[in-house]
């Protein structure tokens, strides 16, 4: 994931915070200012594993968290980092889904 | 009486629907195997939703995409956990459209009730149902890293001794070393005690 994905991934419609995480669930970038929300990604990256083993359907790709008058949460699993988008409530997560993995390439 | 699943979703053809209760499944539209199979993923959705709203983020509903499926979680206001699983394989639709699910109860089908065994993947000295447990009482003390820090002290208890039940006791005493005050060790480890005597 380069510099250019990120800009793309910035001006999707809706979209409105970005953070990546490595595999220790450090923050290797991020733009979300909202320690709560930081910490929302922390864990929902951190349980993916979990998920992940439990379900036995294979790799988890996304994973979104919906609430009423929430922002979604939404993290991807890009090679052994997560990708985790802020993203308003209109946004469909598989518009979402799409549109991110378009910009990942 | 109407099923809960029927009056509250309409089900596609590739779509089946479970409805949970502290990872009981009191409704289903495929099979109570299926249903059984997904006892401890519904457990673990109780502990996910309950961890958030411990956090004051007010999800309750979370969307899974697999390779070929789409789950979905909703934690209804009653607790209970309704699971949705979509087939979103290229020739889902046509494969499953001859098998439109009726809507079934456990109770309908085994008279003396059995409760849901969970089928553990592979043997351990602490089965993932003990673990999720155990994460449990832990996010209480630690929140949303509480998930984090298991991980880490498991695996920290794998490397210095061979995992076995008689020292599962070490496990909870490398977990406590974690908290912040001595009152807080004393009262997980009691807690953590009773579950691991459940498992």
């Amino acid at each position: 994931m380069n510099k250019d994905s990120i800009s793309k991934m910035i001006t999707i419609h809706g979209v409105n915070g970005i953070s990546l995480l490595n595999s220790e669930n450090e923050a290797l970038l991020s733009n979300i200012k909202d320690q709560q929300i930081s910490e929302a990604f922390v864990f929902l990256s951190s349980v993916m594993p979990d998920l992940e083993a439990l379900l036995a359907m294979g790799a988890v790709k996304q994973v979104m968290l919906k609430g009423a008058g929430q922002q979604n949460l939404s993290t991807f699993a890009h090679k052994k980092n997560t990708l985790c988008i802020q993203s308003d409530p209109l946004l469909s997560a598989t518009l979402l889904g799409q549109q991110i993995r378009s910009a990942i390439g | 009486m109407k099923s809960i699943l029927t009056n509250t979703i309409s089900l596609k053809d590739d779509e089946d629907s479970y409805l949970f209760h502290e990872g009981e499944c009191l409704e289903f539209s495929s099979t109570k195997e299926q249903a059984d199979q997904l006892s401890e993923v519904a457990l673990f959705f109780d502990q996910f939703f309950s961890a958030l709203r411990d956090s004051d983020l007010l999800y309750t509903e979370s969307h899974i995409e697999v390779d070929h499926a789409l789950i979905i979680a909703n934690i209804l206001k009653n607790g209970h956990i309704l699971l949705t699983i979509t087939n979103t394989a290229p020739h889902a639709h046509s494969n499953l459209q001859h098998k439109r699910p009726i809507i079934q109860t456990p109770r309908s089908l085994v008279s003396n009730k059995t409760p849901s065994k969970p089928l553990d993947k592979k043997p351990t000295a602490l089965s993932e149902s003990a673990q999720l447990a155990i994460k449990k009482i832990l996010i209480n003390y630690l929140g949303p890293a509480s998930t984090i820090i298991f991980n880490d002290v498991y695996s920290k208890w794998g490397a210095l001794e061979q995992p076995t039940e008689k020292s599962r006791a070490n496990l909870l005493k490398l977990l406590a070393e974690e908290l912040y005050t001595q009152d807080e060790k004393i009262k997980f480890q009691a807690k953590a005690e009773v579950i691991l005597k459940k498992y």
